[in-house]
């Protein structure tokens, strides 16, 4: 007679939001997997209807406190096509330095105090403090570096408020950037030194086939910039985003999930897709370390993720320390427009992967039309057939080890359930 | 921004009812300590940032995400947290926690009422968790005393609870009672 198990978590620690997960089982098969997000919806996007399109970059920064400036930079660039706005070379530079505080911010905190503690089988980065205090307070440092140049670029460290639809409402003083160069040198190497403690981990040995999905840029590593690419040779231009991926209700969860039109498969975003369709665009110090780790090309473990962190967190230092260093105070802050009915989507690379915007507004400048669709949502149905592969390697433990090693799982991906709520507690189903 | 305070009040809070507490007793304090123009900042709330202080051995802010008092914490030797809880106490009931007591004696009614400490968090990092992790990494400053006030409504679009705002002016008036800083007339009269 098969056996039903089920295995339930109620509340996902260490992720950004409210989120659960509940697992069916039948003997060894697993019948079901629910990412079961229950944050309540927020609205963002019925918000932003009827707004001046002023308020966007501000609006949508308040989606998350750990990622605002990827919603702000893909509002203002979907904004400024919509408007027909050129930007400037050095607002374009400036946007990317303001990107790379986030990442640093974001990467630093993630490695070290969310998802470093898994592999030494601690619950928190307080516990891994105990064994490793100089690791945790580096992870520490960087976060605040990283918090320190949205201050000073973005005029605050949560929730900019210096980003504006043509620019910056005003370009910083050499001074204010200059004074983080040292800083900034130092977490160059920290973030080196991290990465190489990071590849020491003990990964598990799992292997996924993923289409995985990512902006590629000719010169640059993505951030605000370039085409849609994906490891399966998929190659479109973000105006295309929609013909290609669509969101989808399900019933256990306020996010929306979105799948691949056509095959409706799951696909991966986030820096394991970056590094993995990116590597060469990566700055020398990052290739190098990239080269020296375990991160084989392309890389299908989600553990390793980690790792692909690690990279990006020496790209982002070494790309900010150039622009930091170059920085003169450039005019115009932002570049003047005036309103028109118009339409305009973008794409950028956050933290957590690939965002999308787009927007249509009228002509008085209101907004009249709003679509955001954030990493995690694209995430979500990846991680459940993730799951699905993964819990036999994890069933053999009872529940409580077994709920442990799937939110490991989720963890990889740095799910911001608040984020896509517009999305964790474990639940496991074993039948008698 | 590098914080070269003696003491730093922080005001951990969020837009949720009765999580707002944290914020209106750090921006009441800001005021009776300024002696500028009006407290910058107080139309932004639910963000990080200095307001003023007028003998510069005090910084007051505002926090929404509770790790980020951990930036703030070099040089500082004295750290005041005031955030809402939840307790079995009724609203309005005002906990002064001592860190050296609180982080040693786990049987008491103050650690159980800075269990349930703060409303929302980020990643799990409620002010509890970041003043662990900072006594961790050996950035703790010397003292630290949370005020825990009881609330009762922590729900988008909630307003604040006529019984929590009630002890503001109270729990301002104990905290500057602990910490000496000169306020407004004083300062004045200081030249």
């Amino acid at each position: 007679m098969s056996k039903s198990r089920s295995i339930k978590v109620e509340a996902l620690t260490r992720v950004e939001g409210e989120g659960g997960l509940d697992v069916t089982m039948n003997g060894d098969v697993v019948e079901d997997v629910k990412l079961s997000i229950y944050e309540p919806p927020r609205f963002f996007e019925g918000f932003l209807r009827g707004r001046p399109l002023e308020e966007v970059p501000d609006i949508t920064a308040r989606i998350c406190g750990i990622c605002p400036v990827a919603y702000q930079m893909s509002a203002v660039h979907a904004l400024e096509q919509a408007l027909k706005v050129e930007i400037t070379p050095e607002i374009r530079r400036m946007r990317r330095l303001l990107y790379c505080g986030e990442w640093i911010e974001s990467h630093g905190l993630h490695m070290h105090l969310l998802h470093a503690p898994d592999f030494f089988g601690v619950n928190s980065g307080i516990e891994l403090a105990a064994e490793f205090p100089d690791e945790v307070n580096r992870g520490l440092r960087l976060k605040k570096h990283g918090n320190e140049l949205l201050e000073a670029l973005g005029g605050r460290a949560i929730h900019p408020i210096n980003v504006c639809v043509g620019g910056f409402y005003r370009a910083p003083k050499r001074e204010e950037l200059q004074k983080l160069i040292p800083d900034f040198e130092w977490g160059l190497q920290a973030a080196i030194d991290a990465t190489r403690w990071v590849a020491t981990f003990d990964f598990p040995d799992f292997q996924r086939e993923y289409d995985m999905v990512a902006m590629r840029h000719p010169d640059h590593y993505p951030l605000n910039e370039g085409r849609i690419v994906s490891t399966s040779g998929m190659e479109i231009d973000v105006a295309d985003y929609e013909q290609h991926f669509a969101e989808h209700h399900v019933a256990h969860s306020t996010a929306l999930q979105s799948l691949r039109t056509g095959d409706q498969s799951s696909y991966h975003v986030g820096p394991l897709a970056r590094v993995n369709l990116n590597r060469d665009r990566l700055s020398e110090s990052a290739k190098r370390v990239a080269d020296e780790t375990s991160l084989e090309t392309p890389c299908h473990n989600p553990f390793k993720a980690i790792i692909a962190r690690g990279i990006e967190l020496i790209h982002a230092y070494e790309e900010a320390l150039t622009i930091l260093r170059e920085y003169r105070p450039f005019r115009p802050s932002r570049i003047p427009y005036e309103y028109q009915v118009g339409e305009g989507c973008a794409a950028t690379e956050a933290p957590r992967g690939l965002i999308y915007h787009r927007y249509r507004i009228d002509e008085n400048g209101k907004v009249t039309f709003a679509k955001i669709i954030p990493p995690t949502s694209q995430n979500q149905r990846q991680i459940e057939n993730d799951l699905r592969a993964w819990l036999p390697h994890v069933l053999q433990d009872d529940d409580r080890k077994t709920a442990f090693d799937c939110e490991r799982l989720i963890r990889s991906y740095d799910p911001c359930i608040s984020c896509s709520t517009h999305f964790l507690k474990l639940n496991i189903k074993r039948a008698d | 921004m590098a914080t070269t305070a003696h003491s730093l009040l922080v005001g951990v809070g969020s837009m949720l009812g009765d999580d707002q507490i944290g914020w209106m007793v750090a921006e009441r304090i800001a005021g009776k300590l300024s002696t500028g123009p009006a407290v910058s900042g107080s139309a932004e709330r639910g963000a990080a940032f200095l307001l003023k202080s007028p003998s510069g051995n005090i910084s007051v802010r505002l926090a929404t995400i509770p790790l980020d008092v951990l930036d703030w914490m070099d040089g500082v030797r004295r750290l005041h947290v005031v955030d809402a809880c939840r307790s079995l106490h009724p609203a309005g009931k005002v906990h002064r926690l001592d860190w050296s007591i609180l982080a040693t004696n786990t049987a008491n009614d103050s650690r159980d009422s800075a269990l349930r400490i703060g409303g929302n968090t980020t990643h799990d990092f409620g002010i509890l968790e970041v003043l662990k992790l900072a006594e961790q990494t050996g950035r703790l400053p010397d003292e630290v005393v949370i005020w825990a006030i009881d609330g009762k409504r922590f729900e988008l679009g909630d307003r604040i609870t006529d019984e929590v705002e009630q002890v503001v002016s109270s729990v301002v008036d104990r905290i500057l009672a602990e910490i000496p800083v000169a306020t407004n007339s004083n300062a004045a009269a200081a030249g």
